[in-house]
Order: C-alpha cells, then structure tokens, then sequence
C-alpha cells in the first residue's frame, strides 16, 4: 500500500548549502494519495478554547480531512475577546458583542469534540489528561499527542484596602465581568477624576493594548469628562518599561499631541503597592493618586501550564513561561505535549493574531507528526501579526511584522525594518479595524 | 536511501544527498516559475500541499483559504496576478504594504500557487 517518494517530493525549505551560500527552501512536501491516518487513534487534546486553542482544532480538522480526532477542553461555556474589548470602555461595544461560541467547531464541518472543563493535571508518560467537569467530576481521557494554550495568570501584587474597595482594582486583561465592572467606574469618575493605568513590565499579552487603552479613555474623558467644564480629569500612565512597547511613534504622537494634556505618561515605573482606599498607587517612578485604578499585573503562564512543568523559562519580573520549538511548538521539556499562545516562550509577541498564526503552524506540524509514515515538519514557517490599535473613539492605528524561522538560532525572527507601524492615524484605519476583527474571528471561531 | 527502526514496510527516509538533489532541482525551476499546483482528483487528497501554510498567514484578513470577500478573495486568483499585485503592494504604506514586504518573491510565488488552486467559494 505504501507508494515510493517520487521526484516531485521536496521537502520544505531544507537549508541548502549551494557553493557555499545557503538557501532556504519553502516549497512544501507533496505525498502522492495522501497517507492514511489512523482513526481509531486517542484524539489530539487541546487545553484552552482561545485563539490558539479555537485555531489549532479547527485547522488540525481542517488540513487532515477530518482524520485526525481532536477534542478541545474549556473551562468557559463561550470565548470573549479581549480584542477590541478596549471598546467596551467607551460605550462603542457591549460585551456580548465579543462573544464567540464553539457552535462552528462542533458542527459536522469540523466535528471538534469540545468538552466544557478545566483541565487539572496530566501524565505526559501514560499520555492522559484529566479535567474536572462543571458539576464536579473529574474526567480521564487519553490523547495521541496535547496543545496546551491556557493563557496567562497575572503575578501577584501588593494591594491594601477594605475587600469591597480591592475588589474595584481590577485589570481588566481577560475580557469579562472586570470589563464591565472598569466601564462602570469611569462613566461614575467626577469630572475631574483622575484615571491611573499599571503597565506590566514586558513580556505581556497585547504590547499595544495598554496604550491603546490609554488613548481610548483619554478620548472619552476629553468627551464625557473635561468637556463638562472642568478640565482637570487626566489619564496617568505608569509604565514599568523604559518606553512605550509597540508603535512608539504612533502612541507618543497620542500622548504628546491628540490627547495632549490629558495623559502623563510615566516610564520606568515599577508597581510597588496599591492602596483601595485612598486610590494611591505607589512607584519606582513615584507616587500617585487617583479615582479610578487598572492594574494590568506582571504575566505568567496559566498555572496548569505551570503545574504540567511546562513553564521553565523565567522572565525578568519573575514569571514563567513555556520554550518550545517554533517548527513545530512542541514543548522543549516534555515531548509529546505543545504549547501555544500566551503561555509560550519565544521571540514573537503575545497577541491573538500571533497565536491564531502559531496554531496553524502547529497544526501543520501535528498533521505531518500523525501521518503515517512521519512526514518531515515544515522547516521555513512563517509566522505574521498584523494589530489596529483605536487612539480616539473615531481614529485607529496599526501594526505589522512578519516572522521568519531563522534555523541558526532556531527562533522566529522578524523580517528587515519590521515591526511597521502605521504612518497615519485615521477614520479609514478604524473602519479596516472592525473588518479585520471580523475576519480574524472567523479564521479562528468558524 | 538509508532505513530507521522506525520505518515500516517499503517506505523509505530521504537521504540528505537525494533532499540536495531535489532542492537544486527545486530553487532551478522555482526561481522562473511558480511552484506545481496540485490539480487533479488523484492529487487532491496530498497531504500537506505546497503553498498551503505560507497562505495561511493571509487568512485573518481575507478568511480561510483566502475565501473571504470583505477585503479581497484570494481563492481561484491567477497566480500571476497575485504575484503582480503583492509585488505591487510592497510598494504601498498600507498595512498590505507592510505585510507583503515581509515576504521574499518565492514565498509569494507559493503562495500565489496554492490560492490559484483553491476554487472561488
């Protein structure tokens, strides 16, 4: 049954030394007749229903013509985006809006088993998982090979204050009740409130999203706020970088110019503690007082990531995180077992355009891993992020950077003069971002 | 051709000679043309098709396999036209701008391979 390699098979983008230059290769490998894949094998088991988990099911279904057995394991009954969630802050979007169901990924055009859990332990040896279901059972199933892509949890920090007040610094990082809850507390701020945002020190999910949600508020502030005759409501930034972390051009010109005397913008300003009570939140860079307070907290791999011993790379603030090899995002620590999204370690940003990119490569890799025989993996993936940022509630900006596999330092490397930022800020910028939102989700979700 | 342990019956693990062979082969015939497009029913049910993961950075703007219209639909456009339109872009400060100059001519070749093979949904 097996058919001899024929000459049309490469294999893609083999390194080659040609007289002494080397020449990478990103042709693909063809296989006459396809391989067959075992059906009744385990299935491949996802952990996290984001946009790594939702992408790397769907395109393993897709690209293996329903062969391969996949089930996805979330906690949530639904995904909300924490894309465009900034919007929610204006008023501009609701957060049922940012709702995404598995409906699609269920259906017989992909047939992804998606099972409502959280994941508590696995053993990477016998190759099983075990999450414990909503009613509180716990659950064991096999799986052929495990996509860890259960995002982040935030490092803690010092916070003091009555429990009602704590309760009111919220982050407001992953999409949800906290969104609400911030929307709520600006639309209550006096008119001359002061709105003081936490940037975590790098790495951390969305490098332009914080001060894409700075702009935003400061936009609205101006309109809802300091436009009622008094115009002292101001937005701080404390920033625990040295500088502002994606499109700096593009974001300074926001600070400086648009919104200007609305933003103080604090570099190198680590968190030391937060007092609720009195809204004071106390610096490297100094000490500040508002009404209104959002902390974004250092990352950290999602503690099941931890827990599994995935996470051994350490990151300056303290978190960790998970290597893999970027052909494949197969763990450098426990073979068998991916890691994507948020959660990993590499040279590429954490962002939801990356990782629904990821999990294609991912995907490719696990369809070649599963064929039978192994097909060699993809060694020239190219990986892309492309991210509109709002900076007023009418005008947006972006950004854009293509990665290559560089295979000397086996990482993903981002192409000559990359990232790009956009040269303008515009109404047309803010139109294509609702369209490419769309778009991305669908990739994604159906 | 040299066997594993892992192999099984007469299927064979590529060599790194023959893999040079083959990619000279290879860079000769892409580097004027583009890549071979699986067209055939017998050729449909290929594995991994050329192109088909490089197109898979397009997806989160023009949809899946390049069918969404609200940008452009790549699907079912001619390879050349595709080449001459990305070549063209890399010219532009738009976002596709941005995008397409982080490409180099024969991953955009391949590219424009595989979403001429995909028909129009």
């Amino acid at each position: 049954m097996s058919k001899k390699l024929t000459r049309r098979q490469v294999i893609t983008g083999a390194t080659v030394a040609v007289a002494g230059a080397a020449v990478a290769l990103p042709v693909s490998q063809q296989i006459q007749n396809g391989q067959q894949v075992n059906a009744a094998v385990a299935p491949v088991v996802v952990v996290g229903g984001g946009m790594a988990g939702a992408t790397v099911a769907k395109y393993i279904r897709y690209w293996s013509a329903k062969s391969i057995p996949v089930t996805l394991i979330e906690a949530n009954v639904d995904y909300t985006s924490n894309i465009m969630s900034n919007l929610v802050l204006t008023g501009q979007k609701t957060l049922s809006s940012l709702h995404f169901p598995y409906t699609t990924l269920k259906s017989s055009t992909y047939g992804v088993s998606v099972i409502q859990g959280t994941v508590t332990t696995a053993d990477t040896s016998l190759r099983t998982v075990t999450y414990k279901t909503p009613a509180g059972a716990f659950v064991t199933i096999p799986y052929s090979r495990l996509v860890v892509a259960p995002g982040i949890d935030y490092l803690p920090f010092t916070i003091t204050g009555t429990t009602a007040n704590q309760a009111k610094v919220v982050s407001a990082w992953q999409a949800g009740t906290e969104t609400q809850s911030l929307r709520d507390q600006l639309v209550a701020m006096p008119i001359d409130g002061k709105f003081i945002l936490t940037i975590p020190a790098k790495p951390y999910r969305c490098p332009p999203g914080p001060y894409e949600r700075a702009a935003l508020v400061a936009d609205w502030i101006k309109l809802n706020k300091r436009s009622l005759g008094n115009t002292n409501a101001q937005v701080i930034v404390l920033d625990a970088n040295p500088s502002i972390q994606a499109e700096p051009t593009n974001f300074a010109n926001a600070f400086n110019n648009i919104h200007k005397g609305v933003v103080q913008y604090v570099p190198n300003a680590t968190l030391q503690s937060v007092n609720a009570d009195t809204g004071t939140v106390v610096t490297s860079a100094g000490t500040f007082t508002g009404n209104v307070i959002n902390v974004i907290p250092n990352h950290t791999a999602k503690k099941i990531a931890r827990d599994l011993g995935l996470a051994t790379s350490p990151t300056a603030a303290g978190g960790l995180f998970c290597p893999v090899d970027v052909l494949s995002y197969e763990s450098k620590v426990i073979p068998g077992v991916h890691v994507l999204g948020d959660a990993s370690a590499t040279t590429q940003p954490k962002a939801g355009h990356i990782a629904n990119q990821e999990a294609k490569v991912c995907a490719d890799a696990i369809v070649r891993l599963m064929a039978s025989p192994t097909l060699p993996l993809d060694q020239a993936p190219i990986t892309n992020s492309a991210c509109y940022s709002p900076i007023t509630q009418t005008t947006a900006s972006w950004l854009s950077v293509v990665f290559h596999y560089d295979s000397t330092s086996k990482t993903m490397v981002a192409a000559a003069g990359q990232p790009i930022e956009a040269p303008s800020i515009s109404a047309g910028n803010f139109s294509q971002m609702n369209t490419w939102f769309s778009v991305l989700m669908q990739d994604t979700f159906k | 051709m040299t066997h594993t342990k892992a192999q099984k019956g007469r299927s064979r693990r590529l060599s790194p000679n023959w893999v040079i062979g083959m990619a000279l082969a290879v860079i000769a015939t892409s580097i004027s043309a583009f890549a071979p497009t699986p067209n055939s029913s017998a050729e449909s049910a290929t594995l991994v098709p050329v192109g088909r993961l490089f197109a898979s950075n397009c997806a989160q703007c023009h949809g899946t396999d390049g069918q969404s219209g609200s940008i452009s639909q790549l699907a079912g456009m001619s390879a050349t036209d595709m080449y001459n339109k990305m070549k063209d872009q890399q010219t532009h400060n738009s976002i596709m701008g941005a995008q397409a100059r982080g490409y180099t001519d024969a991953e955009i070749k391949a590219i424009a391979a595989y979403f001429a093979s995909i028909p129009k949904k």
